[in-house]
């Protein structure tokens, strides 16, 4: 017990939950993009008075994205045990967290996707259509690359709520900062932990928004 | 050719509708200008003869195929036929001046040694050469519209539609856009439709006009037609201006001569020959349509009355001149 206050041993339990905090992230991230992006894509192709219109799909799936963000992330990381048992064959660790996480983020930046093609200048649109581009044409020629740094504010955004998201799952035993947190701040008040704790997120976030940042304004400079 | 036949455009059940029973044919090699006021149609009008905008009813025959009845792979086909430039030039921001004229070729999937040729072809054309790694931002308003142009003309259309290209420029740059576009008109045999609300632009540029007013089709032909034509008032409205302020009488008259009528003598003979006193009260020449047009306003003085207004009236119609009673 006395051995825990010695700094080396802090560091070392901090560098780890660090380690699966990032690990955590970094899956929960790349699945986010991967249902995330074509999600947006399609709730913003599907509208009624969209490229393609869907009316139908796009009620449905607009539907499902609101449920999907209107459950707070703590009852959501709870309820959705079951679906991670399944998935992943257990529901402790820091594998077993990448799927509440994943699910409880990518309806959002699924929305912000969507946000991001519709302030894509109409006229742009217009013009590949003009010149007989298809639909394809316009998502990988115009939607994508004209809103990319508008989606890339957007990645910024949802990876620093990643960071908050795995945090959570500390309470249902997913490892990382927050399980860190909770185990030796708050149930062994061991604040020398909780400090470095508060400290590595801190940097964590800004590292995150700032490196955002500067690819957001590069890319704006060029255009 | 393109021709519209009894086209016409409802947006929502109920109300007026924007395309009114149009027809027109548009030949081979014109620059066709269209006029009207804004909400005219005219917008929706040049939107329909790429299928951008579906109307309601009527047809768009594009040299003879119906395109309103083409599958859509038939129809981006055809498209890849029509270039079309806008007022808001509609660049991507993604992409440098070589990449967005590199566009339709990049759809029409030409391979990329020929597409890079292509580009500089075309960059050559509309004298941007050392802009092709430039960034639409870093462009004044005519070098965009430029770059615009050169995309709408990369894969080779036999059309080109212009939706109020100058129409965010100022005069000077209007000037040497319209210039560029009667240079590929020539130089390429393209036909351009364009859309505009500024008599100026088809005077400077087009050979047939026509116009469009609360979506029907008020007039349309040649230009040289109109201008010859005393009833037409599309013809009378691009004739050359002038301050006309200036009083008129009951023998005043307004005078049109087209051509080599301009260095021939009518004045002089109405003069001599019919003894008639002639008072110029304001005049104007210009070039509209490729036809030199000059427009005076005379007074012919008192006396003589009817009789007199008539024999000279007769007399300028035998020589050829557009005569019209203020």
């Amino acid at each position: 017990m006395n051995r825990m206050n010695e700094w080396s041993d802090i560091l070392q339990l901090v560098l780890n939950a660090t380690g699966e905090t990032l690990y955590m992230v970094v899956l929960a991230g790349l699945f986010t993009l991967l249902i995330g992006l074509p999600l947006g894509v399609l709730l913003f192709i599907s509208r009624r008075d969209g490229l393609y219109p869907m009316p139908r799909l796009n009620n449905c799936l607009g539907g499902a994205v609101n449920i999907g963000r209107s459950l707070p992330f703590v009852v959501m990381l709870i309820a959705l045990i079951p679906l991670t048992r399944l998935v992943v064959g257990t529901t402790l660790g820091s594998t077993a967290a990448v799927v509440p996480i994943t699910i409880g983020a990518f309806p959002f930046f699924a929305r912000i996707v969507e946000n991001a093609l519709d302030e894509v200048d109409k006229g742009r649109i217009e013009a590949i259509l003009a010149m007989g581009g298809d639909i394809w044409h316009v998502i990988f020629k115009v939607l994508l690359p004209e809103a990319l740094p508008a989606l890339l504010a957007g990645i910024t955004l949802t990876l620093v709520m990643l960071i908050g998201f795995s945090s959570m799952a500390g309470i249902i035993g997913g490892g990382g900062l927050g399980d860190l947190a909770i185990r030796y701040g708050y149930q062994r008040f061991n604040n020398q932990v909780m400090f470095a704790t508060v400290v590595v997120l801190v940097i964590l976030v800004q590292s995150v928004q700032s490196l955002g940042d500067r690819l957001v304004r590069s890319l704006a400079h060029r255009r | 050719m393109i021709i519209v036949e009894q086209l016409g455009k409802t947006y929502r059940a109920g109300q007026a509708p924007a395309l009114d029973q149009v027809s027109l044919s548009i030949p081979d090699g014109a620059i066709y200008g269209i006029l009207g006021r804004s909400g005219a149609g005219k917008s929706t009008l040049l939107r329909c003869l790429n299928l951008l905008e579906r109307p309601s009813s009527g047809r768009i025959l594009l040299d003879g195929k119906d395109l309103t009845a083409l599958s859509d792979s038939e129809l981006r086909q055809q498209r890849q036929r029509i270039g079309m430039i806008f007022q808001g030039f509609n660049l991507l921001h993604s992409r440098t001046v070589f990449d967005n004229i590199a566009v339709p070729l990049e759809i029409s999937r030409v391979a990329k040694a020929q597409r890079t040729e292509r580009v500089r072809e075309l960059l050559d054309l509309v004298g941007l050469s050392d802009k092709a790694l430039a960034f639409p931002s870093q462009l004044s308003g005519g070098q965009k519209q430029r770059v615009g142009i050169a995309r709408a003309l990369a894969a080779r259309p036999a059309y080109l539609l212009s939706d109020e290209a100058t129409s965010a420029l100022d005069p000077e740059t209007t000037a040497s856009i319209l210039e560029l576009l009667r240079d590929i008109n020539r130089q390429l045999g393209l036909t351009i439709v364009l859309i505009t609300h500024e008599l100026d632009v088809v005077k400077a540029i087009c050979d047939h006009a026509a116009s469009l007013a609360n979506g029907r089709l008020v007039e349309a032909g040649p230009i040289a037609q109109l201008l010859a034509n005393p009833q037409s008032s599309l013809g009378r409205s691009l004739l050359p201006g002038y301050s006309s302020t200036l009083g008129k009488d009951s023998q005043t008259l307004e005078l049109s001569f087209f051509d080599n009528l301009l260095a021939a003598p009518v004045l002089d003979e109405l003069v001599q020959k019919q003894g008639v006193q002639v008072n110029l009260l304001a005049s104007g020449v210009e070039t509209i349509g490729g036809r030199r047009v000059g427009r005076l306003r005379v007074s012919l003085g008192q006396g003589g009355g009817e009789p007199k207004l008539h024999r000279v009236m007769d007399f300028l119609k035998q020589r050829g001149v557009r005569v019209e009673r203020l």
